[in-house]
């Protein structure tokens, strides 16, 4: 007994009189953190968890005891943490960056690199330049010593830069850049991160690719090798415990790695101003591989450029992103946009929804279209509580998904000063729930990533229980980013001929491409006036070889032309297959055809590249 | 909260037993009342207001079902009321997903619109509390239970944080003289603490241990036959120290506060059939189901045919109590197929014929196959593993289990509590200065290790 109470008490008295300092954390990092703690709620949880994280972070027995227990464990048991991997020679891995995720496919990196694209192109509407580095994974770069079992999808980092390079997006491939004479050795072998040597190649790299390496001889600084020391702060080393003492050192054969600095020129001293706080010519996002790293200073170096770093450590660079550019005056963005983004990274839910913070902070552009969503449900104001009311259900192939051009599905609401939960898709791997903070009006709900062979629902409700409110939803809309182009492909009415003299090649239904009908000569109220009932679209299809053509129709039959124009339909099950024509038939109470003297138009759209 | 973290050992426990203590007898139940809304609502309070609903609900049947028998009437729609609204809390919490995405799977399958539907979140331990409120009302409108004396020893006796969250499934009867006179003594205090122990090394050092093994194996999607049958063993010793060391540590908490709480395995893996399983494993469950499901179907009174009925009826349910899938149900099924087989066979069993080494191990050959149901994702996974271990294996190697010498202990020391030592309850009430020293040594190791791993959440707290 006198053991037990010991050991308890004894571990909460050290913890509570002797705590370990809080570390002392800086701009954006202390702004996270505070903002963390604001957010943190006894209703949901969130508050138990901090509590209970912090008495963790800064329990004093923990951090005595553990780093020992972690190493005998370690040796004479074997046992790392679950999430650390022992590869080959003691490397260590990220045990998620090595086991096969099942969420990461083909599909996914496309509409990963269309989200990217996107971002693109709305800072190139901005007459500013964006750049992405992306990081290899450490994986690709220590592939020889890899767990026997490892499947880590490698094959796919090349699908991510071909998708990339074909939506113009300015990002080279730094894997042979980071490999140091071919080998792992610009990496470090006890953490995930790359180190100085890598950094330093990595950053010549996406300069010079970019077309801003400026002559060494014009440089005011240069690059030296200022320390050796052995590797001691690695991430995945503190992940298990334990600390870079020279015995553990030892024990995984940790070599001693350079630290490169940048100097002016011809002097010991550091690079001033290349680094900045405010201003800069190059405004640069990043996690981990930037936030403290020395990859800014690099850059500031190969280019001569003054570099803004407002990355920070944690995987939501891209939240960061957004986040950061609402708050910035568009106008007085640098010439320079870039963000670093880990490969690793690039799949999961957070970077849909850095994606949609991202496009949302950098306001539509010109090429953006903003179409509502018919089918809004709920009749307004509705009364909320904890259960979910759906505002919409997006039916299978609906319009279209991000890799056609659509990027969210925005929700605009009156002011009601409660936090709400949004949910996009159903609640399992492939759903997404956001909060939607009390003080804004709207919200983007990024659709990268849910499924288009399903429906998707939207449902909207409070976050506490037992507190309800009234809301009015003021609209719900697709936010696309198509290409301004759209080729024409006939214009139809209901007593047209069926064959309209259209361009004679017929047309192959392109990847990605969506259906637009409007009908330009109608005011939108005349659409709204519920005179006519049916609506129904026809593809006319010739498919077969030329010399037996075989034609087919296809219908898409509505109860109601669409409320709102122009209308967009996903052509994307048709993808390949030559159209011959498109014909537009509405009826009405009257009968078929009568009272439509209006004329449809039907083109093609495809996602701006 | 959990019982393996460090909030609850350095914090909670010790602050709560110190004002336990210092509070009067009498009102000790209304401090343990307190700390358990404060235990249970920790993560999520609001699920709190669903268990003092309960807790009204079935106070008030009581005290009806009471006026009612003092009536000279039995008091049936009390009765209902309870049964009603714990099952139909339930029913919406536990099985409302399950029935929907069953019936949009068929809306699917026929093209019809499916059903939109908010995923429902499962409160903690709410199939525990519910079947306890409910064994209290069944037992009064029984006459086999006094009611409550009063509604704080109710609340007591719903709430108790030791075994609120994944039981025991202590009915009322067996505390009810406890809830308001229970003898606190150092003895019993001390005991506790082995017992409390006990629990906590079975469930880190064994159950979090092996987890990871079973984990990746049922993670595999092509396990060998070897990778297979190391994967299903694991979890069998997986589940069985997590489940049963969280009701040793239950036991030890109880008896901390002064209560006895009855024991809910008794070395389930050296049964020599699968009747002997149901009578050593979750006990406080599988009497719940006989004394509430079965006998009140008919029992084995009505003839053979029936008695199988009677018996599949029940383990389907009990699969079904377990969790909200097909997997679950197809678990209860095979149960109750073996124990129909067994009952059918009366004592010319199948295996009857063998020596007894023999039958455990057909036994637990039988168990490890009911297993790989259990914890599938799939009734197609389910098949899937169990053809990989019976041949047709896929290429998933030995080597992604990623096997550790801690993991190899780990086997060793469970397979012999398993089969070479003595029940926690036989060897913790003689608690010999050895078994009391190596205790010492084991929570030390623990508590380094919860360090190590941050904690692992029970596996009966989904169910």
């Amino acid at each position: 007994m006198v053991a037990f109470f010991t050991i308890t008490v004894g571990t909460a008295l050290v913890d509570a009189v002797w705590p370990v300092p809080r570390i002392e954390l800086l701009g954006r990092e202390r702004a996270e953190a505070a903002r963390m703690r604001s957010r943190a709620r006894i209703a949901d949880g969130s508050f138990a968890r901090l509590v209970e994280h912090e008495l963790n972070l800064r329990s004093r027995v923990r951090e005595l005891v553990n780093p020992p227990y972690s190493f005998y464990t370690l040796t004479l048991l074997g046992q790392s943490k679950y999430d650390v991997v022992v590869g080959q020679e003691s490397r260590l891995f990220l045990r998620s960056r090595v086991e096969p995720m099942p969420d990461m496919d083909e599909q996914r990196v496309e509409r990963a690199a269309a989200s990217l694209a996107a971002i693109s192109r709305r800072i190139a509407a901005l007459d500013r330049r964006f750049l992405l580095t992306l990081v290899p994974r450490k994986s690709r770069v220590a592939e020889p010593y890899l767990p026997a079992w490892a499947e880590p999808r490698q094959e796919l980092d090349a699908v991510l830069h071909d998708a990339l390079h074909e939506r113009g997006v300015e990002c080279p491939n730094l894997l042979t850049a980071v490999l140091v004479d071919g080998t792992d050795d610009g990496w470090e072998r006890l953490g995930t991160h790359w180190l100085d040597a890598s950094q330093v190649r990595a950053a010549e790299a996406v300069i010079a690719d970019a077309g801003l390496l400026v002559p060494e001889e014009q440089r005011t600084t240069e690059i030296r090798i200022v320390d050796r020391r052995a590797e001691r702060h690695s991430d995945l080393l503190r992940m298990l415990g334990l600390e870079g003492t020279p015995e553990v050192l030892e024990y995984f054969d940790s070599p001693t790695w350079e630290r490169i600095d940048v100097v002016r020129r011809g002097t010991d001293n550091h690079m001033r101003r290349g680094v900045v706080e405010e201003g800069g010519d190059v405004l640069l996002y990043g996690t981990s591989f930037t936030a403290r790293m020395r990859f800014p200073h690099y850059l500031a170096h190969f280019s001569q450029k003054r570099v803004r770093n407002e990355a920070l450590p944690g995987k939501h660079s891209l939240i960061l992103m957004g986040r950061s550019l609402a708050e910035t005056n568009l106008d007085e963005l640098p010439e320079i946009v870039m963000l670093e983004l880990p490969i690793g990274l690039m799949f999961g839910h957070d970077d849909g929804l850095g994606v949609a913070a991202t496009l949302d902070a950098l306001k539509p552009s010109a090429a953006t279209r903003i179409c509502d969503i018919d089918g809004i449900r709920t009749t307004n104001p509705m009364r909320l509580d904890v259960r979910s009311k759906t505002l919409a259900i997006l039916p299978s192939n609906f319009l279209m998904r991000p890799d056609d051009g659509t990027v969210g599905i925005r929700i605009r609401r009156s002011a009601c000063d409660v936090e709400l939960m949004v949910s996009a898709g159903r609640h399992d791997a492939h759903g997404y729930n956001f909060r939607w903070p009390g003080e804004e009006t709207e919200i983007i709900i990024p659709i990268v990533g849910i499924p288009e062979d399903r429906p998707v629902p939207i449902s909207i409700r409070t976050r506490a229980p037992g507190r309800s409110t009234t809301v009015t939803i003021e609209s719900l809309e697709l936010v696309h980013d198509l290409d301004p182009d759209m080729r024409p492909v006939v214009v139809t009415s209901d007593d047209h001929p069926r064959y309209p003299p259209i361009d004679p090649t017929k047309l192959v239904v392109p990847r990605h491409a969506a259906l637009v009908i409007d009908r330009p000569d109608a005011p939108a109220s005349a659409l709204e006036s519920g005179h006519e009932q049916g609506f129904e679209i026809r593809l006319h299809f010739v498919d077969g070889a030329a010399e037996d053509p075989v034609s087919a129709t296809k219908i898409l039959s509505f109860d109601a032309p669409p409320a709102r124009l122009p209308a967009f339909i996903s052509l994307a099950p048709y993808t390949g297959r030559h159209l011959e024509c498109v014909t537009v038939r509405t009826s009405s109470s009257a009968g078929e055809n009568e009272g439509s003297d209006a004329v449809w138009t039907a083109s093609i759209a495809t996602p701006r590249r | 909260m959990v019982f393996a973290s460090s909030i609850f050992l350095y914090y909670f426990l010790p602050a709560f037993l110190a004002v336990y203590y210092l509070t009067p007898r009498g009102l000790r139940s209304y401090t343990l009342s307190a700390a358990s809304y404060v235990f249970y609502g920790w993560w999520r309070p609001d699920f709190c207001l669903l268990m003092i609903t309960s807790t009204i609900v079935d106070f008030s049947a009581g005290r009806g079902i009471v006026r009612a028998h003092d009536r000279g009437v039995r008091g049936k729609p009390w009765l209902l009321l309870s049964i009603c609204v714990n099952l139909g809390l339930l029913a919406y919490f536990k099985y409302a997903n399950f029935g929907i995405d069953t019936l949009n799977h068929l809306l699917g399958a026929t093209g019809s619109e499916k059903i939109s539907w908010p995923h429902v979140v499962l409160p903690v331990g709410i199939s525990f509390y519910t079947f306890q409120t409910m064994s209290y009302t069944i037992d009064v409108y029984r006459g086999v239970a006094k009611p409550v004396r009063g509604f704080g020893d109710f609340l007591c006796y719903v709430s108790m944080f030791p075994q609120l969250v994944a039981g025991p499934i202590v009915r009322y009867n067996t505390v009810a003289e406890q809830l308001h006179s229970r003898s606190h003594t150092f003895r019993k205090f001390w005991l506790g603490i082995l017992w409390f122990q006990a629990g906590l090394a079975k469930k880190v050092l064994i159950a979090d241990v092996l987890g990871q093994i079973a984990d990746r194996a049922f993670a595999m999607g092509d396990p060998s036959s070897a990778t297979a049958w190391i994967g299903v063993v694991a979890y069998a010793f997986q589940i069985y120290f997590d489940f049963s060391g969280y009701s040793d540590m239950a036991i030890g908490l109880g008896l901390m506060m002064g209560f006895r709480f009855p024991i809910n395995f008794n070395a389930p893996y050296r049964s020599l059939g699968i009747t002997d399983f149901w009578r050593r494993w979750h006990i406080s469950l599988s009497s719940f189901l006989r004394d509430y499901l079965y006998v009140p179907l008919g029992g084995n009174r009505r003839g053979p045919v029936r008695t199988y009925i009677n018996l599949a009826l029940t383990m389907l349910l009990g699969g079904l109590w377990h969790g909200a899938a097909w997997t679950f149900i197809a678990w209860g099924a095979y149960q109750g197929f073996w124990l129909i087989v067994e009952r059918a066979a009366g004592k010319r069993t199948l295996y009857a014929f063998l020596p007894k080494p023999a039958q455990l191990v057909v036994t637990f050959v039988v168990v490890l196959v009911g297993w790989v149901f259990f914890r599938a994702a799939s009734i197609s996974d389910a098949f899937a593993f169990l053809g990989a271990m019976f041949g047709g294996g896929g290429d998933g190697p030995v080597a992604r289990l990623e096997v550790a010498s801690i993991h190899i202990v780990s086997f060793v020391a469970a397979a012999i509590v398993v089969w070479g030592f003595p029940t926690t309850q036989r060897l913790v009430p003689r608690a010999t200065l050895a078994y009391s020293v190596v205790l010492q040594i084991a929570f030390v190791l623990s508590l380094l290790q919860l360090h190590f791993n941050d904690h692992v959440p029970f596996l009966y707290f989904q169910f």
